[in-house]
């Protein structure tokens, strides 16, 4: 089973499948709509992201090359955490970015809903795992598929 | 119980105007393998395992001798710090910004997690300004009373969110901005002073022109900050997270639109610092009149279009004039930009339709704030513009958006505020991005000489200064979205930063 190792930013073990976008992935655009909550699942909001747009993220494992967006992004994660709806995990090539760690670390300290997150996976990981495989993610940060 | 905080000692907060060593370890630094996990139960041993240096007092804390809440504070703080690599927490030396000025879920705190901290006692040590507040208390003619009635169903937390916020530090409603380093508002740090800010348009230009340090701090992150006094000396804190990573290399005569360049730099270098060459003697070293605006526009387009939160002009900025290209990093990338392709990517953003077409029914002016000299510039324009179509009241309904302490000194002393009024132009201190966002008040179709206001907005289109004022006057005019010649930054926008 191929397997390569990164840094537990948020540890945990999940097993779930990947959702792979090759740009950005911003979580406001992604989420904003859907802040009021009333919903089983969470679907990928931002028109701009044309591999995840339209396409269901909750329990999901994220993978993009970073994350964009405004600094509004600690409320955004912490909000969709505490509605149950956010992916299973975030999975990195490069270091976590100010925002997104901001974000992830909320939620796991104050509402106790960690959103896995592993960084420096290697600047390949996109090229080797495809939307729809089945991940499992361990607490020391090895991604297997 | 609330406590006061005063009678409280949770943190130890440093007195202001401390200057800690910066000297840390580059960034970038590849991790050992000891420090290639951190997850909860590890940040913890964070602070006996040396990782990250703990002071006994922020141990203690950690320990939650003093409290869970208290605890937990922290212990986001250490968290933070450990992913962005921080050897230890430092000072926070200066008023904080924050951008977590409303109750709606996903945009603020939670309210009750603002009450938890006001019931624990915890109040940052200086008070801190915040970004601009909800409409709710704005007086636009054209809101009516269901859109009122709905929105004080959106926002039924308001109340007890902002009397809570102000219990942890918040200064005053005049504090409301997403400029607060304005003369009139005064939240301006001193060069060289860490602070812990967010909003990304505030963050770009206290690094990049004031020369303060900051994080580009997330919302929530940002009161914690403030409230603790800590913030991770990490990145865009220490000399070598300052280094530019980007060479820009800008080929262009002329008067270049900031926000044009800008745009195009963040597109290109992401979140990286980039050196800009080529801008010195249009900004005359900074000295220009217009250099403050261009400055302003230039970083908060670098952040829209990437992620920038540090840029360094050559010649201009102030620490690429205090130690010139011994900020360049030997492996910085490079780009070339020219003005071709500066004026193709400005078409890009302006609107693709004549203003007869998009029949716009409101022109918003003010994202980021307007400031003061701003504001008068476009009063008088508009004075001057109805005067010469013989007509007194603006054709489409005009919005112009500045901070409140900047409102306050316009009313006092510009004479022209109430002859604007009158004309039906709207004064204001509200977010123009929030407003667009909010489905129950977005018009269906705005005018902006905005590119972070289009970005972030649907229905919202970019003419230039000359035409949004044929808009105001004349309404939805034939020919009304012709650019003017050239790229020029605008008649009325100019003015100090």
């Amino acid at each position: 089973m191929p397997h390569i190792r990164g840094r537990a930013v948020i540890g945990g073990e999940i097993a779930a499948p990947a959702a792979v976008s090759r740009v950005g992935f911003n979580p406001f655009a992604s989420f904003c709509d859907q802040f009021d909550g009333g919903i089983d699942t969470a679907v990928c909001g931002d028109p701009q992201n044309p591999e995840l747009f339209d396409e269901p993220l909750t329990g999901r494992v994220v993978l993009a090359p970073f994350c964009v967006g405004s600094t509004s992004a600690g409320p955004c994660w912490e909000r969709i955490a505490e509605l149950g709806l956010a992916p299973a995990g975030l999975l990195l090539p490069g270091d976590v970015d100010p925002l997104t760690a901001g974000g992830l670390i909320l939620a796991d300290v104050w509402l106790d809903a960690p959103i896995v997150c592993v960084d420096r996976l290697g600047p390949d990981l996109l090229d080797r795992i495809e939307t729809g495989d089945e991940l499992r993610v361990g607490r020391d940060g090895v991604v297997a598929w | 119980m609330v406590q006061s905080a005063s009678s409280t000692k949770i943190f130890v907060h440093a007195p202001a105007l401390v200057n800690p060593d910066r000297s840390t370890k580059a960034p970038g630094t590849t991790p050992t393998s000891d420090e290639n996990a951190f997850d909860g139960a590890i940040s913890e041993q964070v602070t006996t395992d040396g990782a990250m240096d703990l002071t006994r007092d922020e141990r203690e804390v950690l320990d939650g001798s003093r409290g869970e809440i208290p605890r937990k504070l922290l212990l986001t703080m250490v968290r933070f710090g450990a992913a962005m690599d921080a050897e230890r927490l430092v000072p926070v030396e200066g008023p904080g910004h924050l951008v977590i000025p409303e109750s709606k879920p996903g945009v603020g705190a939670r309210t009750e997690f603002l009450e938890a901290l006001v019931d624990a006692g915890v109040r940052a040590a200086l008070p801190f300004t915040a970004d601009p507040a909800t409409i709710l208390n704005e007086t636009l003619s054209d809101l009516t009373d269901e859109q009122r009635e709905q929105l004080a169903r959106a926002y039924p937390m308001e109340v007890r969110y902002r009397e809570a916020l102000t219990k942890l530090g918040l200064r005053d409603a005049g504090g409301l901005t997403c400029t607060p380093w304005f003369e009139e508002v005064a939240n301006r740090p001193s060069y060289g002073q860490v602070v812990a800010w967010a909003e990304s348009s505030a963050v770009v230009y206290a690094n990049s022109v004031i020369g303060a340090r900051t994080h580009r701090n997330p919302g929530i992150i940002d009161l914690i900050s403030n409230v603790v006094g800590k913030t991770p000396l990490a990145g865009l804190l220490t000399d070598e997270g300052r280094r530019a990573n980007w060479l820009v290399e800008v080929e262009a005569a002329g008067p270049i639109n900031g926000q044009v360049l800008g745009y195009i730099v963040g597109r290109e270098v992401g979140d990286g610092i980039p050196w800009v060459t080529g801008l010195a003697d249009m900004l005359e070293g900074g000295e220009h009149q217009a250099s403050g605006k261009f400055l302003r526009d230039f970083g908060t387009n670098a952040s829209v279009g990437g992620g920038v939160g540090l840029f360094h002009v050559e010649g201009v900025t102030v620490e690429a004039k205090r130690y010139g290209r011994r900020l360049i990093r030997d492996d910085a990338r490079r780009l070339a930009i020219d003005a071709g392709e500066i004026e193709s990517v400005g078409a890009s953003l302006r609107a693709d339709r004549p203003v007869e077409e998009l029949r716009p029914n409101k022109v918003l002016l003010g994202c980021p704030h307007l400031t003061y000299d701003q504001l008068c510039a476009w009063t008088d324009a508009v004075e001057s513009g109805l005067a010469r179509a013989g007509r007194d009241r603006l054709a489409v309904e005009t919005v112009f958006v500045a901070a409140p302490d900047v409102v306050s000194r316009f009313r006092a002393e510009h004479p022209g505020f109430a002859a604007l009024a009158l004309a039906g132009g709207h004064v204001g201190s509200f977010c123009l991005e929030a407003f667009m966002q909010d489905p129950i008040l977005a018009p269906a179709c705005v005018v902006t000489n905005s590119n972070k206001l289009r970005y972030y907005s649907r229905n919202v289109y970019m003419l230039d200064d000359e035409a949004l004022l044929r808009v105001m006057v004349a309404g939805n005019t034939e020919g009304a979205a012709a650019p003017s010649t050239g790229a020029s930054p605008g008649t009325f926008s100019e003015g100090r930063a």
